[in-house]
């Protein structure tokens, strides 16, 4: 029998393992506990399974591995909430949904905005598990098929898409990134094991932290904008709670959307140490794209929600696909993951599906019902957590940055990362008077090491850069990279020449 | 500007004897890449002035940048609780203007957002907050 086979007796030992009441229990306190940390800024799902993952120790492997499941799922669907309603993406896996969720908040849909984005998380997790179960070997043997050229063609593929799809033109958005790229050299190089841009400071050597430049980029930049720009009137009604399920005909209209982002999200999510954040830009990229409105995009647009937050979480089952075939973490969370494995004396890999098929299944049975269990706790809790954004701004500020720094302070004890976190708040500030994307300028942050490291290992291997051309795989990306910029100069063109 | 002072530094990173391009090659690329764009949006924007106009800095922005960084400087000496509290009630009074109904109501903000955060963050989750050197062996 092969190794991957479904063996109806493995699924029911593994289904009655996830129902059993205790497990269960331990999934939603899972899920609640991985929401109300993925809400908070600072802390993420990372985090979340250092908090939790204790509980985990006295469990059996698989009711464990169940409970950790539900914590990933339940950390990366909660950063969605304070992204919509405060600006201030709860974790790096729900940037682009600030994008248009923020703006419909402002617009008065803040409950529509949440309440379609829990959906979409829930799709996007539901369709990436099916995926995980599915065609599990299929797409682990695609990504043993990326090397250097490969990572750095679909990365560079990635920030030109996002570039040439947000902002007003895509040298702007290539600057931003480009300073984001510049901003991922400074500390300790990963290749060399020596600083870089440390300027004499120790503190320097650790590098700008991703968590606390995405606070402060994000969070503290709308902080200065809205304590120094009152609301009007209006503005300030806005903020109301009307429905929060979704309707049909919404949920119709976007059926496209929900399939290319989780399509999209849970192929991201298998290539590693590309995650969530990219998924959801790069998901947004493409419905606008595809959108016969593009330009309401980022006007507070439902469907840049839809696309963000269906992507993030499909990275879930993505992700999944790769650690527990391969044991290779695609990011940090599936690194704890793996970490939850071998506490329970188990590694991931062919081994795991030959000696302990039960686990792997009750894996894919954790991501199906946490992602239920998640949709139906946010939705009812979703009018409390609304009226966060009710609060007035006097309130709501001040509290804010000191959640903030708390958060960001948590996650290396250093008061270094809060001050990063300030310094991208002025220059969050900066891009956003000078009418500079941000989307582009964090891609850039999180992927800078990937290019680099994969850019000079293929120099380093090849000699030069032609494998960038010779790989059937990274020229497409990179093709599709230069279809994104002369589209963007075309579309700016024809812009122009109609107006 | 960004990219001169940054060019600059890549001359004093060290060499490393095991990769020919070294440290600064990747840096240096993106700086290339930097002024290039750069330089065309200079020449783009003298060529076809119209675009989108940037909006103009706000002095007060400015005003609560550096309150910030005096509340985090603030942080080791006095504390995350205390210097919380302080930042927590000027920046309400701030925006809420000078009243004694408007003092007594950022006292209660601010006791309640530290209150809040001591119970969640430190006696719930067990993360550490800045101490200060007025508590430093705080529970």
């Amino acid at each position: 029998m092969s190794s991957f086979s479904l063996d109806p007796e493995v699924i029911l030992t593994a289904l009655r393992t996830v129902l059993d009441l205790e497990t269960f229990l331990y999934m939603l306190v899972g899920v609640a506990g991985g929401v109300i940390i993925g809400v908070i800024p600072g802390l993420g799902v990372v985090t979340a399974f250092a908090l939790l993952i204790p509980l985990s120790f006295t469990m059996a492997p698989a009711a464990g591995m169940s409970l950790l499941v539900a914590v990933y799922v339940g950390g990366v669907s909660g950063g969605c909430v304070t992204a919509i309603l405060i600006r201030m993406p709860g974790t790096p896996a729900s940037v682009a949904t600030v994008l248009d969720g923020f703006p419909m908040a402002q617009n008065g849909q803040a409950g529509a905005a949440i309440g379609n984005a829990v959906v979409a998380s829930a799709i996007g997790t539901l369709v990436s598990g099916i995926c995980l179960v599915l065609i599990a070997p299929l797409l682990a043997a695609f990504a043993l098929k990326f090397h250097f050229p490969e990572y750095v063609a679909v990365s560079v593929f990635a920030i030109t898409a996002v570039a040439a799809l947000t902002g007003t033109t895509i040298v702007r958005g290539l600057v931003t990134a480009l300073i984001g790229l510049l901003a991922a050299t400074f500390g300790i190089s990963e290749e060399d094991g020596m600083p870089r841009f440390d300027f004499g400071q120790p503190e320097m050597m650790g590098g700008i932290g991703l968590v606390p430049a995405l606070v402060g980029i994000f969070a503290m930049s709308q902080i200065l904008h809205d304590a120094t720009t009152p609301p009007s009137a209006a503005q300030s009604k806005r903020i109301r709670l009307e429905r929060t399920l979704p309707t049909l005909a919404e949920m119709a209209a976007n059926a496209w959307n929900y399939a290319r982002s989780a399509a999209i999200g849970t192929f991201i999510g298998i290539v590693p140490a590309v995650g969530g954040s990219a998924a959801g830009l790069i998901a947004y990229a493409q419905a606008k794209n595809a959108s016969r409105t593009p330009e309401k995009f980022g006007t507070g647009h439902l469907p840049g929600v839809v696309a963000s937050e269906t992507a993030n979480n499909a990275t879930i089952g993505g992700a999944l696909i790769v650690m527990l075939t391969l044991g290779i973490p695609g990011d940090a969370a599936t690194a704890v993951l793996i970490g939850g494995l071998m506490i329970h004396g188990l590694a991931p890999g062919p081994q795991l599906f030959l000696n302990s098929p039960e686990i792997v299944y009750a894996v894919y049975f954790a991501v199906f019902f946490s992602a239920i269990v998640m949709a139906v706790l946010m939705l009812l809790f979703m009018r409390p957590l609304a009226r966060i954004a009710e609060v007035p701004s006097r309130i709501l500020l001040p509290v804010v940055v000191v959640l903030a720094t708390a958060g960001v302070y948590a996650v290396n004890n250093r008061v270094f990362d809060v001050l990063v976190m300030w310094a991208f708040g002025g220059i969050g500030y900066l891009f956003d008077r000078l009418k500079y994307p941000l989307a582009p300028f964090v891609l850039g942050l999180v992927l800078g090491p990937l290019i680099e490291g994969n850019f000079r290992k293929m120099l380093g291997q090849y000699g030069s850069p032609m494998p960038l051309m010779t790989s059937p795989i990274a020229a497409t990306f990179l093709l599709l990279a230069v279809v994104s910029i002369v589209y963007s100069l075309w579309k700016n063109r024809s812009g122009k020449v109609t107006a | 500007m960004i990219a001169a002072v940054l060019l600059r530094e890549t001359f004093g990173f060290r060499r490393v004897d095991w990769d020919p391009l070294g440290l600064p090659f990747w840096p240096r690329v993106l700086i290339g890449l930097l002024v290039a764009a750069g330089l065309y949006l200079i020449v783009r924007g003298r060529l076809d002035p119209e675009g989108e106009p940037a909006e103009p800095l706000h002095g007060g922005a400015l005003l609560l940048l550096t309150g910030m960084l005096v509340y985090i400087l603030a942080l080791e000496r006095l504390g995350f609780h205390v210097a919380s509290a302080i930042f927590v009630m000027i920046f309400y009074m701030a925006l809420a203007g000078p009243s004694l109904r408007h003092g007594l109501q950022a006292v209660l903000v601010a006791v309640l957002t530290v209150l809040t955060v001591w119970l969640a963050f430190e006696r719930g989750m067990h993360l550490l907050l800045p101490a200060g050197e007025l508590f430093p062996e705080a529970p």
